[in-house]
């Protein structure tokens, strides 16, 4: 049946398997919202823009599903470029689709109108197309859909003009199959094989690309070590002797590499974010496996570059090496070594937070999802706090933005009701989206969020005494942040003791509302 | 000479250039211009996220008239604060940001660095009128020049510049003094055009836009000597309050085009002539202008309409000029009858709701007489815009128009009182769009800033929920729950009082809180809004 075609655009989301959209809704957009409720997809209100684009991304993040956002013209994608951009830095499947003004050459002037509103997006995202025509959309929608399952996924964004989606346009054709992404090749993986046959400290890196396979058995099977990105965490479950953790930020993990005879790094970049240093330190032949190609001839220099999902190449070098024996040059002391060594550095270069760390990872149950924000807690947790389970923590690595860990996770815990998520935030970070907590309220989730005060932007302060600028601007005041919590109809509580954090915690996850946990360095007393 | 670093050179340059006030989050992209902010004497206020550094430089621009600044770091710093630049854009405020950018040898490689972005200085250039990338530090000399003629010359629209991790720390010199603009003059020929014309019509009618905020002595002298009617865009309210000739109200209501297409001169001053003005109702059409003559200074607006004659230069340069070749006198061309058609026909037409909104808003003005009001897109905002008589120019502003970016109010309240100290802000905004920007507020409190911030409480998107029952769509997505606005006050640390929709209350409560000198919120209960089952 004929549709307005912004209706017709929330059917065929619901078609390819969408059940929940992020948004807030404006004259502009308002045909798209004509068929949400009919299509039967849950709306999710967020109070800001930028709520919406990372609830999009934390759900993505906890489903492996696109996460898609439904935003009005100009200030609406405005507001959600940050997302955007960080789910792009961090490989999110996160489509965004908007509104758009009808003609924007010979009128000036228009309500929301900007510059050049595609081009604006486009400089945050993988593409940024306009559809001319309901065909063009429905195209556009399938383009991005089918490049989430076999390319790199990154946030791209879609607008229709105001009286396109206005018009009646037919159904959307039904969906079909998509594509599989590109896999490693038998030749390949046999000479992986071969490099690993001559290798007696065979070392694999394995980035958020390579979380979506249980590496363990394999590593094991080859004799072989890895290092996980932060992304990565958890890809060789939680208690493989030869995991030397995320740990590549430490100086010292350059010694280790240069020490393995072969490196074989799996879905990752090797960003500077994951580094601190321009190049990863390997002497050793380096392969390089990755689905895109603008990872794969970046300046590490690899031996052997293999364009593959990381899932394909883990069957295909399983089957290569099948009764092969393990490599011997490893000892799990000498990693059980490196990994006291570094937690220690780690310690030592942000006193006092190790301990909270502990407590808080003793209280949570084992397949909790943690979205983390960016605060000296998070930096010192994405080392300290080893993972057992893949993909089950999230942080906004690359684009680096505060505010991401609340509304990712009310993303997420959305996505996954009845399973345990978990929100770390600092006091700054806090500010940001904290009236996102309305959300989390509204639909009933059972989140703890960690708010961690250290009353300033320490981070920041630390960089200015470090540079020899006496701190300024650093210290602004902040709000009674239990009384706020209360004020958007959430729970809090101030725990004194690591114990009563821990009591606080285990009674939020039953609560059924979110509660906030303040928390400041003091607690260790 | 003396040693500086390329940061501190910057903050130098500025306030070599009269910035006296920056907002900003500092971040480790960013350090170096805090090297020499503390002691240049600058004032720094620290907003809650860039998007409130934005709207702060664009409330403390609009009541200044000096450039607003904003600090912000490489990347997320810079996406968040894109929404108030092309806000700034689309209402003509000189907003400069200043951001990091990732190391010179890493840009546009997609290396994985933190913060960064495939073109960042591609993605400023969306919004700002220029953004200059410092290479190298002896080019901020040339970003400082490229971008104050940006922000000061022609129509003022943002500007942004970048300065690399690595360049900041660079060792140079203090920075050149900066070079005094020309002003160009406006045209004596077009001027004595203009005034022929204005001198031989018989219904002259003025549309007075936001140019006309630094003139308003000169326009009610204009007015009454021409015995023209002023219809006055959102931006322009204030410059001829209650006054005879004074029409404000806007020009997309019948009434006060009738006023228009009856004139057989229209004198267009400062205006754009922009759709949330002359068209809000998206009718496609704009009321037809007599022997229209435009004053602007932006020469790319004047080519946009067709008009009689065009003169390019500001407005309170052109009055003058303009004054001395009209003769003084008594004139009468019924305008005092025309403007009062017009307004009465205005205040009918704008419906009973919108009317006792604007009752809400006199409540206001009388309580607090030559106050700031500074407004988000909320409902007594869009009847205001509609129709409101406010007793200060400049007085009245606010996003609904133009942009139209949701969460302005808060933080833009907070640049005004900046800016101007002595007076009283009221900050007028709705629950859902207080909601975007509500931890601004404690930057109120840090600074101490006599703000009054006015929740107009309905528990929801009233003016979405209305379009969407208008075109038959289920209404979804309009009824954010919001917080417990006494319970966020007092989280806040500031007084909170919560008073019933009627003007006697609000004026009341305005009249109590006159003495307080720290921010304070007034919750006005509206009606909530209740989704129509079908």
């Amino acid at each position: 049946m004929k549709r307005p075609l912004g209706a017709q655009i929330s059917h065929m989301l619901k078609d390819r398997g969408v059940d929940t959209i992020f948004g807030i809704p404006g004259v502009h957009n308002q045909e798209m919202y004509r068929g949400i409720e009919e299509a039967g997809i849950r709306h999710v209100l967020a109070r800001h823009e930028q709520g919406a684009g990372f609830m999009a991304d934390g759900y993505a993040r906890a489903t492996g599903k696109p996460g898609v956002a439904y935003v009005i013209t100009g200030p609406g994608l405005c507001n959600i470029m940050t997302p955007m951009g960080q789910a792009y830095a961090d490989s999110v499947p996160v489509l965004v689709l908007s509104s758009c003004l009808d003609e924007t050459a010979a009128r000036r002037g228009q309500l929301h109108q900007m510059k050049d509103q595609r081009a604006a997006a486009e400089a945050v995202c993988d593409w940024s197309e306009m559809a001319q025509s309901a065909e063009a959309a429905y195209g556009l929608v399938d383009r991005a859909f089918e490049e989430f399952a076999v390319k790199r996924p990154r946030a791209k964004h879609i607008q229709v003009p105001i009286q396109l989606l206005e018009a009646a346009a037919d159904p959307a054709p039904l969906p079909e199959m998509t594509s599989l992404p590109v896999t490693t090749t038998t030749t390949n993986a046999q000479q992986v094989a071969a490099l690993l046959n001559y290798a007696k400290r065979p070392l694999f890196i394995l980035g958020g690309g390579a979380a979506g396979f249980e590496w363990q058995d394999l590593l094991s099977q080859l004799g072989a070590a890895c290092f996980t990105s932060y992304a990565g965490r958890g890809a060789a479950g939680g208690d493989y002797a030869l995991d030397f953790g995320a740990f590549l930020a430490r100086p010292g993990s350059a010694e280790v590499i240069a020490s393995a005879d072969l490196v074989i790094a799996v879905g990752t970049e090797l960003a500077e974010v994951e580094m601190w240093r321009p190049h990863l330190g390997h002497r050793a032949a380096l392969v390089r496996v990755d689905l895109d190609t603008e990872v794969l001839s970046d300046p590490q220099r690899a031996a052997l570059k293999i364009q593959s999902d990381a899932a394909g190449f883990a069957t295909a070098l399983t089957a290569a090496t099948e009764g092969k024996s393990a490599a011997t040059g490893w000892e799990a002391g000498e990693v059980a070594e490196a990994r006291g060594r570094w937690l220690a550095e780690v310690d030592a270069e942000r006193p006092g937070i190790v301990p909270v760390i502990n407590a808080l990872r003793d209280a949570v149950p084992a397949d909790v999802m943690v979205y983390s924000d960016m605060t000296q807690f998070a930096y010192v947790a994405k080392e300290a706090w080893a993972m057992a389970r893949p993909r089950h923590w999230h942080h906004p690595t690359g684009f680096g933005t505060l505010g991401y860990a609340l509304p990712a996770a009310i993303g997420g815990a959305a996505a996954r009701a009845g399973q345990p998520t978990l929100a770390i935030v600092g006091d700054y970070g806090f500010h940001y989206t904290m009236q996102e907590l309305g959300v989390a309220g509204e639909l009933g989730l059972s989140l703890p969020i960690i708010l961690w005060d250290n009353g300033k932007l320490k981070e920041i302060e630390d960089s200015m005494v470090r540079s020899q600028i006496a701190p300024n601007a650093v210290v602004a005041q902040n709000p009674d942040f239990c009384k706020l919590a209360e004020a958007f109809g959430a729970r809090s509580a101030a725990p004194t003791s690591l114990a009563e954090m821990q009591a606080a915690v285990q009674e939020a996850f039953a609560a059924p509302v979110p509660t906030l946990i303040y928390v400041t360095p003091a607690i260790t007393g | 000479m003396t040693q500086t670093t390329v940061g501190e050179a910057l903050v130098l340059g500025l306030k070599d250039r009269g910035v006296a006030c920056v907002f900003g989050i500092p971040g480790v992209h960013t350090v170096e211009l805090y090297r020499g902010l503390a002691a240049s004497g600058i004032r720094h206020v620290t907003p809650r996220h860039e998007q409130g550094a934005g709207f702060m430089a664009d409330g403390y621009a609009r009541v200044s008239g000096k450039p607003g600044v904003a600090f912000v770091i490489t990347g997320p710093g810079l996406t968040n604060a894109l929404t108030p630049m092309a806000q700034a854009r689309a209402e003509s405020v000189p907003v400069l940001v200043i951001s990091g950018a990732n190391t010179s040898a890493s840009l546009g490689k997609g290396l994985g660095h933190l913060h960064e972005l495939p073109d960042q200085h591609a993605l400023a250039r969306t919004v700002a009128k220029t953004s200059c990338h410092v290479a190298a530090p002896e080019d901020l000399d040339s970003a400082l020049e490229d971008a104050f003629a940006a922000l000061s010359s022609g129509r003022p629209s943002p500007a942004h510049i970048q300065v690399p991790l690595d360049v900041a720390g660079e060792a140079r010199a203090a920075p050149a003094r900066p070079v005094a603009a020309a002003k160009a003059p406006v045209s004596n020929a077009l001027l004595k055009q203009a005034a022929n014309m204005l001198k031989t019509a018989g219904r002259v009618v003025i549309l007075a836009g936001g140019g006309t905020k630094h003139a308003a002595r000169n326009l009610r002298v204009l007015a009454e000597r021409l015995d023209a009617p002023v219809v006055q865009t959102t931006n322009a309210r204030g410059v001829l309050h209650d006054h005879p000739l004074s029409v404000p109200a806007s020009p997309s209501l019948k009434a006060v085009r009738s006023l228009i297409e009856d004139a057989d001169c229209v004198l267009a001053l400062g205006t754009e002539l922009g759709q949330t003005d002359f068209d809000m109702y998206a009718t496609g059409t704009m009321p037809h202008m007599p022997a229209l003559i435009r004053v602007d200074v932006c020469q790319d607006q004047l080519s946009r309409h067709p008009a009689e004659l065009r003169i390019e230069g500001r407005v309170e340069d052109a009055l003058t000029t303009l004054l001395d070749l009209l003769p003084t006198g008594d004139r009468n061309t019924d305008g005092a009858a025309r403007a009062t058609e017009a307004r009465d026909g205005a205040w009918l037409e704008i419906g009973a709701d919108y009317r006792q909104q604007v009752l809400m808003l006199n409540a206001i003005r009388d309580a607090a007489p030559s106050a700031l009001i500074v407004g988000d897109s909320t409902q007594p905002i869009y009847a205001g815009n509609l129709y409101y008589d406010h007793d200060r120019p400049g007085g009245w502003f606010n996003a609904a128009t133009g942009y139209g970016a949701l969460g302005y109010g808060i933080p833009a309240a907070i640049g005004a009182s900046i800016a101007a100290p002595s007076a009283r802000v009221i900050c007028l905004v709705g629950d859902g769009g207080a909601q975007f920007s509500l931890p601004e507020v404690m930057a109120a409190v840090d600074e101490n800033l006599p703000v009054t911030f006015v929740i107009w409480n309905n528990h929801g998107y009233r003016e979405i929920a209305t379009a969407m029952e208008d075109v038959g769509v289920t209404v979804v997505g309009c009824d954010p729950t919001p917080p417990d606005f006494a319970a966020t006050a007092l989280s806040f640390t500031i007084p909170h009082r919560q008073v019933p929709m009627t003007p006697y209350a609000l004026a009341m409560a305005l009249h109590d809180t006159a003495g307080l000198t720290g921010p304070q919120m007034i919750e006005i209960k509206a009606p909530p809004f209740v989704p129509a089952k079908d």
